[in-house]
């Protein structure tokens, strides 16, 4: 008897625990969210709650990466910024001037600004933010800038000690910090002359921004907004019920259908790939201590193989539902973009073939190639967190046991991934609005250091035509040299040259969000899917007409 | 209608549960693993009559990776039961049997391991040993022996101040022989129904730490991975991915702890009255 009641209750028990999980389906879990807060379907809504990640990257510190990912516009000014076309104009810089020699920069900043607490923008602040900046050397990289010169209150002056081609993308992203103001706990309590001002951050719930009073450019039409810090499955549900206006959402999750709302999709160059050390194993160890190389993407054949086998359609297909599309590089539709390195993928047999040429060779008939004793097999690193690189690092695993190569999955952490990534492929992003990005990530004397080329490649042509793109003077010459870079003809840092990356796709940036809200002119994204479409929230409009 | 006694009663319930385990462990063989390509073409189907369990987000089939996931829990479970039934047997026989030093040191290891929740020295065993399928295996196999090892070091007291093992010491048989000759024999029913019960205690805890994660690779088939991953889906409706796949784990848990029930009870018919 006492028997059968035991088994009754475990089968009561796991009958609650189902219908639970059930009834989760039709009645999503209420966020954090503040009753005040509460959707109301206004003429003219002028406060939004957003939900996009689950934290703010950078902390809204420079030191900290704030600016890296198209932030800058929102509680701070840069001196340039840039128009959705992707034009350089001026923000606090009413005007520029650059010398022939490309070694000096002048700024006439103009006198209307003001930071959010009401004191005015001064030229000592500018020059405070950059010598900071320069000093701590960290995220931002101002070495050659060699002297600031303030000429009169209006006036600005930077000294290079050599043409840098990509300074005009630090100053669109460099925010201008109060030099009275700046302390290590900026974070906290972040001051600056953008539309908007941080008025309060419970750190894993909520952001709230308010409108600027003291704001020097057009008053937004949004005068308060709520970054709401869930995770993606959270959001949805809160989507559902009412509690947010606009979030950011997963592939999977777009088709989902929200009365009232629709789908807000943006072409990005936020690419996802594949790393392939270039070097062998044992060759040393970074300043960090962390191994260098691996024996099998060490070979050539193998990163070529993989960048012509891989099925890129398909993975945009399954992965993102088809919102994306196929990558060839880091740097896939911007200016400094060299077409000729698009290639034909999914070259099954001839990926084959050319592993095949190269000597790995199927010996003992179990699927994996060897060559001279060594199997064509590696670990492949991805973030178990990021649902979407975890669902391409399942894809590329599958296709790539198609050409004889076995990949290892191993689901893992930032912290264990910075140890593992110089000595392991590991699922990569990145895409930017200029190329330094690109500079960083192939050149050989920052190998090693943060996430600078990771993959150790070290390919004189490929470095000489990089510096030379840096230190052009025009523009037009410092594209011209990012795209020899990539393919000459006979070398370079793309796919069809060393192929120390396997870049695979670019995906479209997706939100929904209620139709009423007009986002704007929005420029290509890039890396980072919170602040891309952020950035220009000031410019927002909620249009009660559409339906 | 025949009445079935409740011999016979047992025998059939044995063999229900038996046959669902043995169809679970073939259909995770006979299955294809063409089954778990991606494919695009079939994201995220409800359960059809060619999907039974349906597909998940990239295109795999669910019935597919849910029996292959439980073979993995089954194989996790088998060495952690039989790890852990040899463990207290040879414990249990050394403490009741080595002197008081040594049963001092094994029951203050069985008080400590009893007292420490199971998942958590799962967990620190299995970051131990580097994470990955060798520390769920390793976690789950050196974690399930305390109380077993309680239960047959008292059977073991009981016996050795038996008469018989008296005599046999007078005779001048050495210790070794005694354990091996005239105490093993006797507590090889408990060592059985033990190990039995185990089973469905390892393969829970099998589950719930793929569950956490644990550095386990996503291409591994396993039902805690299968779970953990169905959590993210359930906001979009795709119950599917979760409610068969935890009908199956328990379902299969429900088997052995019934066969193991149902032994204990054929082997000691006394405890059929409790």
């Amino acid at each position: 008897m006492k028997k059968n009641l035991k088994k009754i209750l475990l089968f009561v028990c796991v009958g609650i625990v189902f219908t639970g999980l059930l009834a989760g389906c039709n009645q999503p879990a209420q966020g954090p969210v503040n009753p005040n807060l509460q959707v109301d379907n206004q003429d003219n809504k002028e406060e939004l709650v957003i939900c996009m990640g689950t934290r703010p990257p950078g902390e809204f510190d420079p030191r900290k990466r704030w600016g890296l990912y198209s932030q800058s516009q929102i509680i701070h000014d840069t001196l340039l910024t840039r128009t959705p076309d992707l034009e350089i104009i001026g923000d606090l810089a009413e005007s520029y001037f650059v010398s022939e020699d490309a070694l000096t920069w002048t700024f006439h900043l103009r006198e209307d600004y003001k930071f959010s607490n009401g004191e005015a923008v001064t030229i000592e602040d500018v020059k405070f933010t950059y010598e900071m900046l320069k000093e701590d050397g960290i995220h931002w990289d101002l070495t050659f800038l060699e002297e600031i010169e303030v000429k009169d209150q209006q006036t600005l002056v930077f000294h290079l000690s050599e043409p840098r081609s990509t300074f005009v993308a630090q100053l669109t992203e460099i925010v201008i910090l109060p030099s009275n103001h700046y302390d290590d706990n900026y974070s906290e309590n972040p001051i600056g002359s953008g539309p908007y001002k941080l008025v309060q951050w419970d750190k894993g719930q909520q952001a709230i921004f308010e409108v600027n009073p003291y704001y020097a450019g057009n008053e937004p039409h949004f005068k308060k907004f709520t970054l709401l810090f869930l995770d993606e499955n959270a959001a949805l549900a809160a989507a559902k019920n009412g509690t947010v206006d606009m979030i950011y959402v997963l592939p999977e999750f777009a088709d989902e259908q929200i009365p009232g709302w629709k789908l807000y999709s943006y072409e990005s160059n936020d690419v996802r790939g594949v790393s392939l050390p270039t070097q062998k194993s044992g060759s040393g160890t970074t300043p960090d201590g962390y191994p260098i190389g691996n024996d099998v993407t060490a070979d050539i054949a193998i990163r070529r193989a993989l960048n012509m086998g891989l099925n890129r359609q398909a993975i945009v297909d399954t992965v993102l539902n088809g919102h994306g599309k196929k990558a060839y590089s880091l740097v896939d539709k911007m200016p400094w973009w060299n077409e000729a390195t698009i290639i034909e993928d999914n070259q099954v047999a001839a990926a084959q073939q050319l592993l095949q040429d190269a000597g790995w060779v199927d010996d003992d008939n179990d699927g994996i190639r060897e060559k001279n004793g060594l199997k064509a097999e590696c670990s492949l690193y991805h973030p178990s967190a990021d649902v979407i690189r975890t669902n391409i690092a399942i894809v590329v695993a599958e296709q790539a046991k198609n050409l004889g190569i076995n990949i290892n999955l191993v689901g893992s952490n930032w912290d264990e991934m910075k140890t593992k990534m110089h000595s392991n492929p590991l699922l990569f992003a990145g895409g930017r609005h200029h190329p330094h990005q690109f500079y960083r990530m192939h050149h050989p004397d920052l190998a090693g250091i943060a996430y600078n080329n990771i993959v150790y490649m070290n390919n004189p042509v490929v470095t000489e035509y990089m510096e030379q793109a840096m230190h052009a003077s025009t523009q037009e010459e410092a594209n011209e040299n990012w795209k020899l870079a990539q393919w000459n003809g006979v070398t370079g840092a793309s796919a069809l040259g060393d192929a120390p990356f396997a870049w695979l796709i670019r995906l479209d940036h997706l939100y929904m969000g209620n139709s009423r809200i007009n986002v704007g002119h929005q420029p290509i994204h890039t890396h980072g899917h919170e602040w891309s479409l952020l950035a220009n929230i000031s410019e927002w409009t909620w249009d009660a007409s559409e339906k | 209608m025949k009445k079935y006694n409740a011999r016979s009663k047992m025998l059939i319930s044995l063999a229900v549960s038996g046959s669902i385990i043995a169809l679970t462990i073939i259909f995770s063989f006979w299955l294809s693993p063409d089954n778990l390509i991606t494919d695009f073409a079939k994201k995220s189907l409800p359960p059809t009559f060619r999907h039974l369990f349906g597909t998940d987000w990239l295109g795999r089939d669910m019935l597919t990776r849910t029996l292959k996931g439980l073979r993995l829990s089954l194989f996790v479970g088998f060495l952690g039961a039989f790890v852990g039934a040899s463990l207290a047997t040879c414990l249990g026989i050394a403490a009741a049997t080595l002197g008081k030093k040594v049963d001092s040191v094994i029951s203050w290891l069985v008080d400590m391991f009893i007292g420490m929740p199971h998942l958590i020295f799962i967990i620190l065993i299995s970051f131990a040993v580097g994470g990955g399928i060798k520390g769920v295996v390793f976690g789950v196999a050196f974690t399930h022996w305390p109380s077993l090892t309680r239960i047959i070091r008292g059977e073991v007291y009981a016996l050795k101040n038996s008469q018989y093992i008296q005599i046999s010491k007078s005779f001048g048989k050495s210790k070794w022989y005694i354990a091996t000759k005239h105490i093993l024999p006797h507590i090889i029913p408990q060592i059985m129904v033990g190990f039995l019960l185990l089973f469905p205690h390892a393969i829970v805890h099998e589950a719930s730490i793929t569950f956490l994660g644990f550095g386990l690779s996503v291409q591994t088939p396993s039902i805690g991975l299968i779970l953990s991953e169905a959590v993210k889906h359930i906001s979009i409706g795709d119950w599917w991915l979760a409610v068969f796949p935890g009908l199956v784990l328990v379902l299969v848990v429900k088997s052995f702890d019934n066969i193991g029930e149902q032994v204990k009870i054929l082997i000691n018919p006394a405890s059929a009255n409790e």
